[in-house]
Parts: structure tokens; C-alpha cells; sequence
């Protein structure tokens, strides 16, 4: 892979001198209960998002970062039990009561989903849900509302948000109604955005514009923005922190340049491993595999739930959870009895008789 | 494509100028590509641009408007159901969604088999060529016995893949084969594509929106915008020099994961969605969000001619490959945004 300068990078957030963070999480666990007894969803996970910063959650289908997101603000069903606290500027979420819960959702903590069509009313325009939010959390009049509508869709790059505003979602291409999703999540200054695979559903040259919107937001509302992706690239991309989430708990946690540089845990490594990535003076080399699939957990074990997937696991890793430590003088944290270093994380290029020249 | 490939092997599939309307949607305007032995072909372009019904007029599970669609040398454009039998074998799919490209109701052995069975292969033959064909995927043979739904995604895309290999065809089109699976499972699935391919040698046309797989598996790469082809030769020169705009776009926007090369690349916002087959502009069909497009691309439509090793649509691109590259602006120096070549 190219390298180059890092000149224009910026430092690494340093985490001893950072204030208070906007959303505190701490031990949060999330069971079901399903016909076929308990699961458990998220087990244990802590974290914090901080103004101005923008979290990357990755992971693939069945980790737990959509549940996650949801459980911050109590948007689960009933069938959810969520334990742990979740502190959004100083406001205890976790068994707060539905006063509490609407005033924060909406206000200081909102969301944007994938798929922008099934989350806006195709029988309102886009200006009426809009300035709904706004008279609703802000007690803006009509007039007022509206005219704060077109400014936001203009904040999210809409052309001609005056126009815009009659229209309904259907006349909107995917990545305008993404924008409109965007400007109506952002519409009261919220603290924290959520944004749950936003761009998923879009195409790249749409996303490279959504992409733009959240650090831009990030950047001018000074918002921690906490955006849940499967995809690398966007990580590497927008990201300023990194964590890396595996069957519900969290197994790596790191600033951006670090995690891709060092990836610590086994998961991290197989999967910025299994990326498709540059060929090397012609040669194409083996993608690393994940053998196995994503254990369905009704218990957590007292064990590394990647045990059975890794190829570093030994006896230890199946008898005992590993706690998330902190590599030497950084900040970079794994869940890991064995974390990479540079040599055994070189394993897919020392398989050398299975990368075959291409002319 | 290059020269010596194409006068040393006759192609195992070649389309000519192929359109194929759905009443007023123009879905496919006018494509021509030629796959030989053993080679895979990416067919590349976002949603709405026809590439999936390139890949179904290529397998005739459509049949075109007009143009002509030939495999190993023989016009399949217009046969009938029972006349395209015989040609069936040569040429098979794979979809991105195993779950429902598979019947719920067979279990593996009978889907696998099924090919072999319309072939009219024996039952003790079919048996032992659906459990090799199984092994080769990388499933257990005693697989068969099971029911879709009681495997994984990956698994099922193994079955598919199995299905569309059972009869030895010289030719795979693989229509967003990895798309539904998480990345993990992908990198498996393309491991598995590219094994197959290198030890049964059949060419393959993959549909993707995916570039990094392309640039992972594909010899030659096609890059399809609203029903035409914008761009089209040899992975190594569009990866590494795009000339036509709509290409430098779509690899500048793809994020790579590499943080340190990521940020600094320039990426080119395209503004819009693409526009409706139902109305194509026109002139060149990407003139709407193109940011080099002067009056000749609002008018007249772009011929795709040979410049610097590749097929090219762009008026702004001259014979000897001289032309605008959208990803830089005025004061730039070039930047390495083609893709994560070195």
C-alpha cells in the first residue's frame, strides 16, 4: 500500500487533556428476549463521543453497532432489557422516563437511518417535516420554521432550497433525500448525531457529497457526530476514532491513523485484511479470509468470543475474556490475549506461494 | 484488450452495439464488448446505469431490441427458448442475493444438479458431479442433503456459485456476487472466484459497483453510464490514467482504507443522482453532471473511439489522450487518485 507525507494530518486528539465528553457510555448491555429464550445483543460497552469529534463503529451485520445506537436514547422495543448508563451532557438516559427521552431525541441527540425513503412520509413535503421539528422543539411559528428550513438545506448542499421545500420525498434523487434526512436530524443543533450507515444505500459518487455533509457538521456545529459504517474506506476517510465492535462488544478501540496502521486486535486485522486492496507491482495478493461466521450468543461466555475464528487463539482465549488494554505509551486500546504485532500480522504476505503473479 | 489477445483467440462472447428498451426505458443504449477464454471482464457503473441488463442479455435471459449477442461464434441474439438449449451450457449467472436466486424448496444436491439434469446427465453421475463441484467450493459434500435456508450467506453464495459451474461453462457472469455478504465473507467469495477461475479457466463478465474488487479481479474493465459505455480497455490504464470524466469521478469518490493516502486525495462530488433512462439528455448522457461539459457534449453525442490503449466517449479528450482530468483543479499538481495502485 502507497504511502505518504503526513504533513497535513492533524495531531491526534490527546485524551488526558480532553473535557468533560458529550456522551458518556458506560457498561451498556442489551438482551432480547425472543421465542427462542434470551440473546444477547451488546455486552458491556463503553465509550465516549466528544464535540467537534467524529466515532467511527464498525463492524459487520450482527455485532451490535445498529443496537447500540438505538439503545443510547431508548429506541428499542420492549423486548429489549438495557442495562449500563449513557450520559448525554451530564443527563442520565438509561431508565430515564419518556419526558426525559423526548426532550433528549430530537434536541440534543438525532439520528440519521440508511434508507432515507422509508424514514421521511411520502404524503408531506419536505418543508412541512421540516419546520415540524422546529415548532415542535424549537416553538418556531410557521413562517419562522420554514425559513429555517431553507437554511438548513442549504447548510447540507440542496441547491435551491426555497424550491425544495414544496417538494415531496418522492421527486427527491436517493442522496437529496439523504441531505433532507440530514437537515431535518440536525434542525436543533443536536450535540450528538447518530448516523446509522448512512450512505450505505447510495452510490459512491453520491456518498463522497454525504461524507462532506458529516464533517462539515462536525467541523461548523462542533458536533460529536458517531457514525456506524461496515465500510473501511469511509472509516478512513472521515473518521477521527475508531471501534472496532465483534458479536456485541467492543474488541478494539483507537485514534484513526493508529488502527489502521496498528490494528491491534486479531478481528481488526482480518478484516482490514479481507479489503481488496492494491496490487503490488502487478501481483495480486490472497485476501485474508475469516473463517466461520459471527456466533449468535444467548450467554456471553468468560471467553474471547473471536476464539473460535482467530488463528492466534489458544486455551487462555477460551477460558477468560480478555479486558480492553492499552498498548504501551498510547491510547489504543484491544480486547485481545494475543494482539498483533508487525510479525504475525504479516501472515497474508507470507503466504507468498499463494499470491500468483498477474501480467 | 489488446491486440495480440483478440487476433489469437476467437471471443467466447461478443455483443454488438446490444440496446434493449422496456417500452420507453432506454436501459441499455448501444453496447459493445468482447470477452475471451479465460478472461474476466468487469462491467462496471452505479445503480441505473444497465449493467445487470448487459449481464442478463449476455445469459439471454433477456432478449435485446437490437444489436446481436454472439457466444463462441454463434448468434444467440433472437433464438427461441428451445433453440437456445444446446447453447445454455456455455455461458451461466450467479446473483447477488443467494437467498432468493435459490429455490427454497430443493434441497442443494437438486439445485446444483439441476443443469446436469436438463442435460439430461444420469442420476449416478449427477450425484457424483454436484459433490465434486460442492468440494470445489469449499463445501462438504454431505452439503447436499441440506435446505438454503439452513446455510450461511456465504455458503449460499457457494451454492450458487456451484450451481453455475456444474456444467462447465466457458463463460461466468457474476452480477454483484459479494454485495449482500459482510466483508469477511467477500474476501472468501472472491478468493473462491478467482481459484475457480484460474483452475477451470472460464472467462467471467463481473458486475459490480464494488472498485476494488475490480481492481482485484478484472483483466479488462467496461464503465457503463446510463445505458452506454463511457470508457472502456485494460484494468491497468483505467485504474492507473482515466480519461473519460465519469470514470476519474467514480475512482476518486470510492474511499480507500488507508487513511494516510485517503485524505489526501482529491475526491470530485458529482452533483445530482443519475438522470431517468426514460429521457436520456442529450448529446453525451453525462453532460448534466459533468464539470468539463461545454456545448458540443450537450449536443452531440460522443463517439467511442480508440485514444491511449482504451475506448474512450469524451469530446474533451483528444486523439493522442490529452484531455481534462476533473479530479484536479487549475493550481494542482497531479495526485496518485486513480485507484490504490503504487
Amino acid at each position: 500500500m502507497t504511502t505518504s507525507t503526513r504533513s497535513d494530518l492533524t495531531p491526534a486528539p490527546d485524551e488526558s487533556t480532553a473535557g468533560e465528553p458529550l456522551l458518556q457510555v458506560r457498561d451498556l448491555s442489551v438482551r432480547f428476549r425472543t421465542e427462542d429464550g434470551t440473546l444477547s445483543a451488546v455486552d458491556g460497552v463503553s465509550f465516549d463521543a466528544r464535540a467537534g469529534e467524529l466515532l467511527a463503529v464498525v463492524g459487520e451485520s450482527g455485532c451490535g453497532k445498529s443496537v447500540t445506537a438505538m439503545a443510547l436514547s431508548g429506541l428499542l422495543p420492549g423486548s429489549a432489557t438495557v442495562t449500563g448508563s449513557v450520559r448525554l451532557d451530564g443527563v442520565e438516559l438509561v431508565g430515564a422516563g419518556a419526558a426525559t427521552l423526548r426532550q433528549a431525541r430530537g434536541g440534543k441527540i438525532a439520528y440519521i437511518f440508511q434508507e432515507p425513503m422509508t424514514s421521511l412520509n411520502p404524503v408531506f413535503t419536505v418543508g412541512r417535516q421540516i419546520s415540524e421539528v422546529l415548532r415542535v422543539h424549537e416553538g418556531m411559528s410557521k413562517k419562522q420554521a420554514l425559513a429555517r428550513a431553507a437554511e438548513l438545506l442549504d447548510l447540507v448542499g440542496i441547491p435551491s432550497a426555497r424550491e425544495r421545500l414544496k417538494q415531496y420525498p418522492h421527486q427527491l434523487s436517493g442522496g437529496m433525500r439523504q441531505r433532507v434526512m440530514i437537515a431535518m436530524s440536525v434542525a436543533c443543533n443536536p450535540r450528538v448525531l447518530v448516523a446509522d450507515e448512512p450512505t450505505t444505500a447510495l452510490d459512491v459518487t453520491v456518498q463522497a457529497g454525504i461524507l462532506d455533509v458529516l464533517r462539515d457538521l462536525r467541523d461548523r456545529l462542533g458536533a460529536a457526530v458517531v457514525l456506524i459504517t461496515h465500510d473501511l474506506g469511509v472509516v478512513a476517510d472521515v473518521a477521527d476514532r475508531v471501534m472496532v465492535m465483534y458479536a456485541g462488544r467492543v474488541v478494539e478501540r483507537g485514534e484513526v491513523h493508529e488502527f489502521f496502521a496498528h490494528p491491534r486486535h486479531q478481528y481488526s486485522v482480518g478484516l482490514l485484511g479481507a479489503v481488496p486492496a492494491a496490487r503490488v507491482h502487478g501481483t495480486r495478493q490472497r485476501l485474508r479470509e475469516i473463517p466461520g461466521l459471527v456466533p449468535v450468543l444467548a450467554q456471553q461466555p468468560d471467553a474471547c468470543t473471536f476464539a473460535d475464528r482467530c488463528p492466534a487463539a489458544d486455551d487462555t482465549c477460551r477460558t477468560s475474556r480478555p479486558p480492553l488494554t492499552r498498548a504501551p505509551q498510547s491510547a489504543h486500546e484491544a480486547a485481545c490475549w494475543h494482539p498483533a504485532t508487525e510479525v504475525n500480522r504479516a501472515v497474508p504476505e507470507a503466504g507468498a506461494g499463494e499470491a500468483e503473479a498477474r501480467t | 484488450m489488446t491486440a495480440e489477445r483478440v487476433a489469437a483467440t476467437e471471443p467466447v462472447c461478443e455483443l454488438v452495439d446490444v440496446v434493449k428498451h422496456f417500452g420507453p426505458v432506454r436501459a441499455v443504449d448501444g453496447v459493445s464488448l468482447r470477452i475471451h477464454p479465460g478472461q474476466v471482464v468487469a462491467l462496471v457503473g452505479e445503480s441505473g446505469s444497465g449493467k445487470s441488463t448487459v449481464g442478463r442479455c449476455v445469459v439471454r435471459l433477456l432478449e435485446p431490441t437490437s444489436g446481436t449477442v454472439q457466444l463462441q461464434g454463434v448468434d444467440v441474439t433472437h433464438l427461441s427458448r428451445h433453440a437456445l438449449r444446446p447453447h445454455r451450457k456455455a455461458v451461466s449467472i450467479v446473483f447477488q442475493d443467494p437467498a432468493s436466486s435459490l429455490d427454497p424448496r430443493l434441497d442443494v444436491g437438486a439445485v446444483v444438479g439441476e443443469p446436469l439434469r436438463l442435460q439430461g446427465v444420469g442420476r449416478g453421475d449427477r450425484t457424483k458431479r454436484v459433490g465434486d463441484m460442492l468440494e470445489r467450493v469449499g463445501l462438504r459434500r454431505a452439503v447436499a442433503e441440506r435446505y438454503p435456508h439452513e446455510l450461511s450467506g456465504g455458503q449460499r453464495q457457494r451454492v450458487s456459485i456451484a450451481r453455475a459451474l456444474v456444467s462447465q461453462p466457458s463463460l461466468l457472469v457474476a452480477d454483484e456476487p459479494t454485495s449482500a455478504l459482510d466483508l469477511s465473507v467477500q474476501a472468501s467469495v472472491l478468493n473462491l472466484l478467482t481459484d475457480l477461475q484460474r483452475d477451470l479457466g472460464f472467462a467471467c463478465l463481473f458486475i459490480t459497483h464494488d472498485l476494488s474488487a475490480v481492481e482485484y479481479l478484472a483483466d479488462d474493465v467496461a464503465v457503463m453510464y446510463l445505458g452506454v459505455l463511457a470508457e472502456y480497455g485494460p484494468r491497468e490504464r483505467i485504474f492507473e490514467s482515466p480519461k473519460h470524466p465519469y470514470t476519474q469521478a467514480l475512482l476518486s469518490a470510492a474511499p480507500l482504507p488507508d487513511p494516510l493516502v485517503q485524505r489526501q486525495r482529491r475526491r470530485v462530488v458529482l452533483s445530482g443522482d443519475i438522470p431517468t433512462p426514460l429521457d436520456p439528455p442529450p448529446g453525451c448522457r453525462f453532460h448534466t453532471r459533468c464539470p468539463v461539459a461545454d456545448q458540443r457534449s450537450r449536443t452531440e453525442v460522443p463517439a467511442l473511439r480508440h485514444v491511449a490503449g482504451r475506448l474512450v466517449a469524451c469530446h474533451q479528450v483528444d486523439d493522442d489522450g490529452n484531455g481534462p482530468d476533473v479530479r484536479l483543479r487549475p493550481d494542482d499538481t497531479p495526485v496518485p487518485s486513480g485507484g490504490p495502485t503504487p
